[in-house]
């Protein structure tokens, strides 16, 4: 069962050196946010902080830097989003950029596309959304039915997408659609490379339970867009998007949204130690180091170019039960007054990630279509 | 390493199968495990080729197999007794204390240690051709070897029918059979808790492959209940489990000794028992009745993963560890104190 085997993370004192780097950088940037501030994390958004993260050379790292990036390693670019994740940084903004529209414009993109776009994503300007999901087709992504029909020059497209997270914010999306009929379901698919500027776009708010409006419902009535949108190969969309979700699944994101609620739950803890809350916090930190251990293996075998995604599959599941319990257990441990007058930042975190904690399994597959996946790995489907 | 640990344990599991009273062990088994050189792994350096986390990767085949043999315990003793400039005899080994505060009394005189008391639990004792015993004589840990003839043991067993003896001693040891030991009594416990949860990963490995197989052959309602999705999931969580279990396991394999030794066995024994715990009861929910016989060889993992979480410190024992540090270093310096874990290697 080597398949389940993660091998040794890379370390060096270079990645040591880089890590205080940027703590020292989250210290100057973002030293005073509140605990209430620092929860939302990936779901934050604060453009100056964005484009201070491009500045100092912490987005796109991994690009050429001939599109503007750092010629950086992925361990190196894992050790400046951990950093960012467990210091609750804003960076909502550029995230989906910097994690999966950047390096598939990079592996897949046209020349013309990689100049243009991925040195403005390393800047920290240029910000992106996913338009994979559909009304009619959630975890079934390939029944997605919006069409961009070839005409004379380019596309045309008609459909709907929702649950388009940051649309509202984004300038491109990249969008999964038909532009061909085929036989195999998973054919006739591409990705097109969208500027959310176009006519015929509408994107409307669809407001989360928690009352914000995270995510959007995108609706393209007669978009036309140029040839040169088209990303990679026409009819490969699928094979492509199967590539993008590896990149969206494997990062240390999978556990740390709710970090924030151990850090208070820390805090509190510590005032008055009972042995019960020893327990359960030593039992959170076994689960925490262990998954680190798997997410910085895979992120050293993305880096030798393999294709490590079920082990990805295996973090991203695992993280979501323990990003799901962890408010869980922080408010039978600490309890949380009731009535929302006069918030404390320990209630602030513990709602936000009460609130939240359904779409972690949700978001980036599924519970069941990950374990689906593992299963396959398994070779039992 | 572990290419020639496979085949030295191919058929290990036999013998592990014997009546619920009696304890596994395999003479023919241990000679095969001497002929490989398997005893010595821990204590070649780096420069042989072979870190520590190869050597115990000995330990986890052993333990994918069942072995019922003490070869994590005769590689710590034999490690134990090279640094204390002490020779070792030959045959299997083991090491005490095992239990948490339990010490045996030394004192020097004459040229000799006066060692006296009563250790419980020892692994594999009754088999031993000697114990390693760890001692505290004036401030200083002293790495003793006790030969068979100079103790008495008192039969246990462990859930899985393992040898878990007492050890009764009251004797002189002389000169050339103690030294400085390289560890304390705490380090001791700490390096067991990282044979165990090393073993854990090993165990699991078996169960989820062997559960998978079951899943494939066992039909009900004309097909393979793999094809089901609960059972799937199931086999899903087996799978994550034992992947969490061995790379916990694989961290702690890097470093036995130092203070990130002790948090890593914490980490890897809080882990690699709750994945144990969660993955025996869903394997057996897969194989159904067949599971819960004695015929069957599912319980000689199963019950191994049910026992090793017990030992060396439960998932609870070690989570306060872990908890006591983690308030200990308070929310500014929580998270620094998980990222130093990162840089460590060797004994
Ligand atoms: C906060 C948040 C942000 C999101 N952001 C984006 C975004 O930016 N871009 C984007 O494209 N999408 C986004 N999504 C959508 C997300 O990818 C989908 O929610 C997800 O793929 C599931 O689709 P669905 O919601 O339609 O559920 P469905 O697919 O309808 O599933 C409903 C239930 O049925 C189960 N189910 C479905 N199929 C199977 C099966 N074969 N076997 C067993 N069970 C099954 C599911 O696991 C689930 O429990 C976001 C979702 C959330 C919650």
């Amino acid at each position: 069962m080597d398949q389940i085997a993660f091998a040794p993370p890379v370390d060096d004192a270079a990645l040591h050196e880089l890590r205080r780097e940027v703590r020292a950088f989250l210290a100057e940037t973002i030293g005073d946010h509140a605990p209430g501030q620092r929860i939302r994390s990936w779901m934050g958004n604060d453009a100056a902080f964005s484009r201070a993260c491009g500045e100092a050379g912490y987005l796109g790292m991994t690009f050429p830097t001939r599109y503007g990036g750092q010629g950086r390693t992925s361990m190196e670019r894992y050790v400046v989003t951990e950093e960012m994740l467990a210091a609750g940084a804003p960076v909502g903004l550029h995230w989906i950029a910097d994690r999966q529209s950047g390096p598939l414009l990079l592996q897949y993109g046209t020349e013309e596309q990689r100049r243009e776009i991925l040195p403005r994503v390393a800047a920290g300007e240029c910000y992106f959304c996913i338009g994979m999901s559909e009304p009619d087709s959630g975890s079934d992504l390939a029944a997605a039915r919006t069409r961009a029909e070839p005409v004379d020059g380019g596309f045309v497209i008609n459909g709907t997408k929702v649950w388009t997270t940051n649309a509202h914010l984004a300038h491109y999306m990249i969008l999964f659609c038909k532009t061909e009929a085929a036989e195999d379901r998973h054919g006739g698919a591409s990705q097109l490379l969208i500027d959310l500027s176009t006519p015929g776009i509408t994107i409307s708010p669809i407001l989360n339970m928690a009352g914000k409006h995270e995510f959007n419902e995108v609706s393209f009535r007669d978009v036309f867009v140029p040839e040169t949108a088209l990303i990679g190969t026409r009819g490969g969309g699928w094979a492509q998007v199967m590539g993008e979700l590896a990149f969206e699944r494997s990062g240390p994101e999978r556990f740390l949204s709710t970090f924030a609620v151990l850090v208070e739950l820390i805090r509190h803890a510590s005032a008055e130690p009972t042995r019960e809350a020893k327990i359960a916090v030593g039992r959170l930190t076994a689960h925490l180091v262990t998954m680190r251990r798997m997410s910085r293996s895979v992120a050293g075998l993305l880096q030798a170019g393999e294709n490590p995604s079920l082990q990805a599959t295996i973090v991203k599941d695992l993280g979501a039960v323990f990003e799901q319990d962890l408010p869980e257990i922080a408010r039978l441990l600490v309890p949380r007054p009731v009535g929302r007058a006069g918030q404390s930042d320990y209630e602030a975190v513990l709602d936000y990630a009460i609130l939240h904690a359904p779409s972690f399994s949700l978001r980036g597959g599924t519970r069941e279509i990950l374990r689906g996946i593992i299963a396959r790995g398994l070779g039992l489907r | 390493m572990t290419d020639s640990a496979t085949q030295v344990f191919a058929d290990a599991e036999e013998a592990a199968r014997c009546p619920r009273d009696e304890a596994a062990w395999s003479a023919a088994l241990w000679a095969r495990v001497e002929e490989a050189g398997f005893p010595e792994a821990l204590t070649y350096d780096e420069s042989d080729g072979i870190t520590t986390a190869d050597a115990l990767g000995i330990v986890r085949v052993a333990a994918a197999h069942a072995a019922p043999v003490p070869i994590g315990e005769t590689m710590v003793a034999h490690w134990l007794l090279a640094r204390a400039g002490v020779a070792a005899p030959s045959g299997p080994l083991t090491v005490g204390p095992v239990v948490a505060g339990e010490a045996l009394t030394a004192r020097e005189g004459d040229g000799a240690l006066y060692v006296e008391g009563r250790l419980s639990g020892v692994p594999y004792a009754r088999f031993a051709a000697g114990v390693v015993v760890l001692v505290e004589v004036e401030g200083r840990t002293l790495a003793v070897c006790l030969r068979a003839e100079d103790i008495g043991t008192e039969p246990g067993l462990n859930l899985a029918c393992e040898a878990r003896d007492d050890v009764v001693v009251k004797t002189a040891v002389p000169p050339d059979r103690f030294g400085p030991s390289p560890t304390d009594a705490a380090g001791l416990f700490a390096i067991g808790a990282t044979l165990r949860s090393v073993a854990l990963a090993g165990a699991l490995e078996t169960v989820l492959s062997r559960t998978v197989a079951y899943a494939g052959e066992r039909v009900q309602f004309g097909r393979p209940i793999a094809k089901f999705q609960a059972i799937q999931h199931s086999l899903a969580e087996i799978a994550s489990e034992a992947a969490a279990a061995r790379a916990a396991a694989d961290m702690a394999s890097e470093v036995l000794t130092g203070p990130e030794a002790r948090t890593l066995a914490a980490v890897a024994k809080a882990r690699t028992g709750e994945a144990a715990t969660k993955s025996a009861g869903l394997a057996h929910q897969v194989h159904g009745a067949i599971g819960f016989t004695l015929e069957h060889s599912l319980h000689l993992y199963t019950q191994r993963l049910w026992a090793w979480r017990d030992e060396f410190g439960t998932e609870a024992d070690w989570s306060l560890v872990l908890g006591e540090a983690a308030l200990e270093a308070g929310p500014a310096g929580y998270w620094p104190m998980i990222t130093d874990l990162d840089h460590r290697v060797g004994l």
